[in-house]
């Protein structure tokens, strides 16, 4: 294959799984917070929250691994929030989900505003050194993509394998999904079900400020008061594609950012298709699976129910 | 007797929640750096100090009501509708289309609008009844499916040619909604949106369809053995609202922006879901959309006055309805409510999976 060609689909195939990774991530962890029976709606302004801080302390220490940090803990903040509101105090949970993304994406930008005020020029991120695998990486087209990506990168991916991992094989994965099944079993048998929900919102939240900070300081490398531009509301989607699972849920995650890169590269092909029909692609096709999928899709059964004793 | 008033109770704590965000924003300006009292002067001044604010707050408060009316009409029936943007920004486009396009009325653009709200809510309804999907994720994805078409109209087939950047014709002055009265300078469609307000809480209050709707709040299953056509319900009850939104869209179009522009739209959907939420009520909806909106206007102004970003006003809006929900579920205020008709607070909340079935 001409070299060219190989360099711009390895691009597009790089695209594609930075999507993948910031908004499967942050299913991933919305799965987590679904199965033990609390919904999060808010992941959006957790997302730009987490990329806001993390872009901030990346800038202020120059390591995008502070930055990664950085939106952990915003991500842990919001899920305070959050787990308070759905958890402590029972609120309706839709409601205060959807409620983060105003507070995070207000509280983000104030903050970054501030900090970069008088700046001449919007400042960047300097890139992490990427990892490269000594042999793997020549491969052809899947090298590059696979092997010679940002450590944080393989981070993320980790993530992911360890919630799928803790989710299915663990004592406490096991009583997080039975917490969002059935509450009154766990309480029957003494077991603090308030405690995982907890536990599990802040998880959610955490993961989903590492994806925002990821997408900030590793992918991006700067800052843009709607950067998340949906991913948020996507990954929210992709819960319920992927049934709930994990990897299911990253793997629908990667057939989105296909179609992502294949909505980019129409529009640089500049075929006639206005280009903003195009964006809506990801959209659309997100309604069409959960069209032909949502039947099928079985919930968690409490989902969505405050647990009272 | 105040179980009889009990509108006092929900004003009364509407008002602390709204005391409680000035404490936040005391926070938050000593955050940024600057002095409570100009954030505080500039945001009154932006919003209600000359007769020129106060209009332009009056103005934003309509599409913001129609919007939480669009998001609580269904809400009582358990039907969450966050498709309120997409709804207004398919009414604007269906306005301008009837108008400029078509050459039709004011008032035939004013009812395509409704219809094209309605018609866009038709998807969400129809997965949810048919496939059971949820249609909080539904209709924040056709919100964005539909943002991003009308922005394809407007800089495609509806474009003016004459203009450098997308936007559409301008609307001919007769479509225009007059000013009334004149010397306030507030459009014709603030008095439509508080009109409607009224008209809904009417129906809620004083019809069968409204009795029908709280009933199948209450418990669906409940109402369809009482012999309650729930699914007809619903299904009325939501695209009314979409219709509610639609028809905000038109009316910002055809009062206010005059032509459908790239950028043109502020998110009055999602402001007004919060609206909605910290009214309660048809006429609630309305006090609230109007200090939601006096936050618009002059946080724009405090953003030009002060330097601070008027991303704060987001926060601003946000905080008192996430206290007002943590109130109201306190021990004290549920036992309250519990005594008097349920509203969907109060009431058992439905495990989203078992929803529709």
């Amino acid at each position: 294959m001409d070299a060219t060609i190989q360099q711009l689909v390895a691009g597009m195939l790089v695209f594609a799984t930075n999507f993948a990774l910031v908004v499967g991530l942050t299913a991933a962890g919305a799965a987590v917070t679904e199965r033990a029976g609390v919904l999060n709606l808010g992941h959006e302004g957790v997302m730009l929250f987490g990329a806001a801080v993390g872009f901030l302390a990346a800038l202020a220490s120059g390591s995008a691994w502070a930055g990664a940090l950085g939106g952990v803990a915003a991500g842990l903040a919001l899920g305070l929030v959050k787990a308070t509101w759905s958890v402590l105090i029972k609120t309706e949970q839709v409601i205060n989900g959807l409620l983060l993304v105003p507070i995070g994406f207000g509280l983000g930008n104030m903050l970054v505003k501030h900090h970069l005020a008088g700046a001449a020029e919007p400042p960047r991120v300097a890139p992490l050194a990427p990892l490269d695998v000594p042999f793997l990486q020549d491969i052809p087209v899947l090298g590059p993509v696979l092997f010679q990506r940002s450590p944080l990168a393989y981070v993320a991916l980790a993530l992911i394998a360890a919630v799928a991992w803790f989710l299915a094989r663990t004592r406490m994965g096991m009583t997080i999904r039975a917490a969002g099944e059935s509450p009154e079993t766990l309480d029957f048998n003494g077991v603090g079900v308030d405690r995982y929900r907890f536990a599990a919102v802040l998880a959610g939240t955490a993961l989903a400020g590492f994806a925002g900070a990821l997408l900030a300081v590793d992918q991006l490398r700067l800052y843009h008061p709607a950067m998340t531009a949906g991913r948020g509301w996507i990954a929210v989607a992709i819960v319920i594609v992927g049934r709930w699972r994990p990897w299911s849920c990253a793997l629908a995650a990667l057939l989105f950012g296909v179609t992502d890169m294949v909505q980019f590269q129409v529009q640089i092909e500049a075929v006639p298709v206005p280009y903003e029909l195009l964006l809506s692609l990801p959209y659309v096709t997100t309604l069409a699976v959960l069209a032909w999928r949502g039947a099928g899709a079985q919930p968690p059964a409490v989902l969505g129910v405050p647990y009272r004793r | 007797m105040l179980l009889r008033h009990r509108w006092i109770l929900s004003v009364g704590v509407a008002a602390i929640c709204l005391g409680a965000s000035l404490v936040a924003l005391w926070l938050l300006a000593q955050l940024v750096g600057v002095s409570t009292a100009s954030v505080l002067h500039a945001l009154i001044e932006g919003s209600l100090a000359s007769r020129q604010a106060l209009a332009s707050t009056l103005r934003e408060t309509a599409p913001i009501a129609l919007c939480g009316l669009a998001f609580l009409l269904p809400f009582r029936a358990g039907f969450f509708n966050i498709g309120g943007q997409g709804q207004l920004e398919a009414g604007a486009l269906a306005a301008i289309a009837a108008v400029s396009v078509i050459g039709g009325t004011g008032t035939a653009a004013l009812v395509l609008a409704a219809g094209a709200g309605a018609a866009v809510a038709v998807p969400a309804l129809v997965l949810k009844t048919q496939r059971g999907a949820s249609e909080v994720t539904t209709t924040i994805m056709i919100n964005f499916a539909v943002i991003e078409l009308v922005l394809a109209m407007v800089a495609g087939p509806m474009k003016d040619p004459a203009a450098f950047f997308g936007t559409t014709h301008a609307v001919p002055d007769a479509a225009r909604l007059p000013v009334m009265p004149a010397a306030l300078g507030v459009h014709l469609g603030v008095w439509v949106a508080l009109a409607a307000a009224i008209g809904v809480h009417w129906v809620q209050r004083r019809t069968l369809f409204g009795f029908h709707l709280a009933a199948l709040g209450g418990n669906r299953e409940a109402a369809r053995a009482a012999g309650i056509h729930v699914d007809r319900v619903l299904a009325i009850a939501v695209l009314v609202s979409a219709a509610l939104a639609g028809l905000a869209g038109g009316i910002q179009v055809l009062g206010v922006v005059h032509r459908v522009a790239e950028g043109w739209s502020r998110p009055w959907g999602f402001v007004g879901i919060l609206a909605g939420l910290l009214g309660g009520n048809p006429l609630g909806v309305v006090g609230a959309s109007f200090v939601l909106a006096a936050l618009e206007t002059g946080g724009r102004h405090m953003q030009a006055m002060t330097g601070v970003p008027s991303a704060m006003v987001y926060v601003l809006q946000a905080l008192p309805v996430i206290l007002y929900l943590g109130l109201r579920a306190t021990p004290v205020a549920r036992r309250w409510a519990a005594g008097v008709a349920p509203s969907l607070i109060v009431a058992r909340p439905v495990a989203i999976g078992r929803a529709v079935r």
